[in-house]
C-alpha cells in the first residue's frame, strides 16, 4: 500500500472512524508492507490522545476512590493466582532424584508468599475495619508460616516485625489498658456484691 | 507518596506490573482528572462515568501483565483505554454491541494497540500544552470540528455519521482527514 493511503486510512482509525473494509486493508498493510508508516501511526496515536486536554476538567466524587481501591482488594485472590503461577514458571527445573524435597520447597514457597502478596495487593485506602480485619489475619498466618519457612525466615520475619510495630503494638496496648479496667470493674463488683449478701444475710438474722 | 510524585508514567507503570498499590494509587491520583473529564464528555451520566473510570483502574490491576510498555507512553495508552472503554459501555447501553464481554474481547477490543515507534509522552507534558491544543482545534471550521466530535466522542462510525448529516460517507472521511491533518500541523508546527 502506498504511504499516502496508508496515512489517509490510520487518520481515521485514531479517531476510530474506520469502516470495516478500510480497517481489513490497514490491518493487512500492517501485517504485510515493511514500509508501513509506523511513526506516523505513533504520531496521530498521540495526537488524538490529545484532544480531551481541551475539554474543561470534571472531578469524580472522593469516595470514587475507596471504591475502586476496595475492587482492586476483592481482586486480591486471582493476582494471587496469577503470581504463584508465574513464580512456579520461574522455578528451576526439579531433579527426579530431589522430587519429594522440591514438592515440600514448593508447598512452603507457596505458603509463604500468601501473606506478603495480600499486603503488596491489598488498597491503601480500603476501610478501616477491612484494614484491620486483614493485617491480624495476615499476622497469624505470617507468625505460623515463619515457624515452617526456614530458607524465607528472614523475610518473613522483617515483615511480620514490621506489621507488628505498626499495627499490633498500638492494638495490644489498647488492649492491655482495657483488661486492667475491667479486671477493676470486675474487682469493684465483686466486692459490691459481697457487701450486698452481707446485708441481706444481717437483715436476715434481725 | 512524595517518593511517588517523582516518578514517571513509565516509572509507575513499571511498579505497577510488580502489583504495587501504591504506584496504582499514584497513577489513579494523576490520570483521575482527565480520564473522568473524557469519559463524562461519551458518558453524561455521572454514576455510569464513574463507574467506567473505576473498571479503567479494574482493566489495569488485571492485565498488567499482558501489557507492554516499552515504549514508554503511558499517557496516550491510558486516555485511548479510556476512550475505548467508554464508547464500548455506551455502544453496549443502545445494544449496538452484543458480542459478550469476555477477557478475549477486552484484550482485542478495548486494550490500545499503540504503534511499536511511537513517541513516548507524559501527561505533564500535554497537560503544559493545553493552550495550543485548544487553539489548534479552534481554528478548525465548525464542519470539521463538529464531524471530529460525532467520531470521537460520540463514536459514530462513518455511515452513521453521513447519514447524521445528510452527506456523503465520502465527504464525511474527508473531512475528518483534512481536521485531523491540519490539527497535526498546528500542533506539530507550535512545537
Amino acid at each position: 500500500m502506498e504511504k499516502k493511503k496508508a496515512i489517509d486510512l490510520i487518520k481515521l482509525e485514531v479517531l476510530d472512524c474506520l469502516n470495516n473494509g478500510d480497517a481489513e486493508t490497514l490491518r493487512l498493510s500492517k501485517q504485510v508492507d515493511s514500509d508501513f508508516p509506523w511513526k506516523e501511526l505513533g504520531e496521530y496515536q498521540n495526537l488524538a490522545a490529545f484532544l480531551s486536554v481541551a475539554l474543561p476538567l470534571e472531578f469524580p466524587v472522593s469516595e470514587l476512590k475507596d471504591k475502586v481501591a476496595l475492587k482492586l482488594y476483592n481482586m486480591r485472590d486471582e493476582i494471587k493466582a496469577k503470581l504463584d503461577a508465574k513464580k512456579k514458571l520461574e522455578e528451576p527445573p526439579v531433579l527426579v532424584e530431589e522430587e519429594e524435597i522440591i514438592v515440600d520447597e514448593e508447598i512452603t514457597i507457596d505458603e509463604i508468599n500468601v501473606p506478603v502478596v495480600e499486603e503488596e495487593i491489598a488498597p491503601v485506602a480500603v476501610a478501616g475495619r477491612i484494614e484491620q480485619k486483614r493485617i491480624a489475619e495476615d499476622v497469624s498466618i505470617k507468625t505460623e508460616l515463619r515457624n515452617k519457612a526456614a530458607f524465607d525466615k528472614e523475610l518473613v520475619e522483617k515483615t511480620v516485625k514490621e506489621y507488628i510495630k505498626s499495627h499490633i503494638e498500638p492494638e495490644l496496648k489498647l488492649i492491655k489498658v482495657n483488661i486492667k479496667r475491667n479486671l477493676i470493674i470486675s474487682l469493684a463488683l465483686f466486692a459490691i456484691s459481697l457487701i450486698l449478701i452481707v446485708i441481706l444475710f444481717v437483715m436476715g438474722l434481725t | 507518596m512524595t517518593e511517588g510524585k517523582s516518578l514517571t508514567d513509565a516509572e509507575l507503570m513499571l511498579r505497577i506490573a510488580g502489583y504495587d498499590s501504591k504506584a496504582l494509587e499514584q497513577l489513579y491520583d494523576r490520570y483521575t482528572p482527565l480520564l473522568y473529564t473524557l469519559i463524562r464528555r461519551i458518558i453524561p451520566d455521572k454514576e455510569t462515568a464513574e463507574e467506567v473510570l473505576s473498571e479503567i483502574f479494574v482493566i489495569i490491576w488485571r492485565q498488567i501483565d499482558q501489557i507492554n510498555f516499552t515504549n514508554g507512553n503511558v499517557y496516550t495508552w491510558m486516555v485511548t483505554l479510556a476512550r475505548n472503554k467508554a464508547i464500548d459501555v455506551k455502544n453496549r447501553t443502545a445494544e449496538k454491541v452484543t458480542e459478550e464481554y469476555s477477557e478475549e474481547y477486552e484484550k482485542n477490543r478495548i486494550l490500545p494497540k499503540l504503534s511499536p515507534e511511537i513517541e513516548p509522552v507524559e501527561l505533564e507534558t500535554v497537560l503544559g500544552m493545553k493552550e495550543k491544543i485548544e487553539g489548534a482545534i479552534k481554528s478548525l471550521t465548525d464542519a470539521q470540528r463538529y464531524v471530529m466530535e460525532l467520531s470521537y466522542y460520540e463514536g459514530l462510525d462513518e455511515s452513521v455519521i453521513a447519514e447524521k448529516l445528510k452527506i456523503p460517507s465520502s465527504t464525511v472521511k474527508s473531512k475528518l482527514q483534512v481536521a485531523i491533518g491540519n490539527l497535526m500541523k498546528k500542533i506539530s508546527k507550535t512545537n
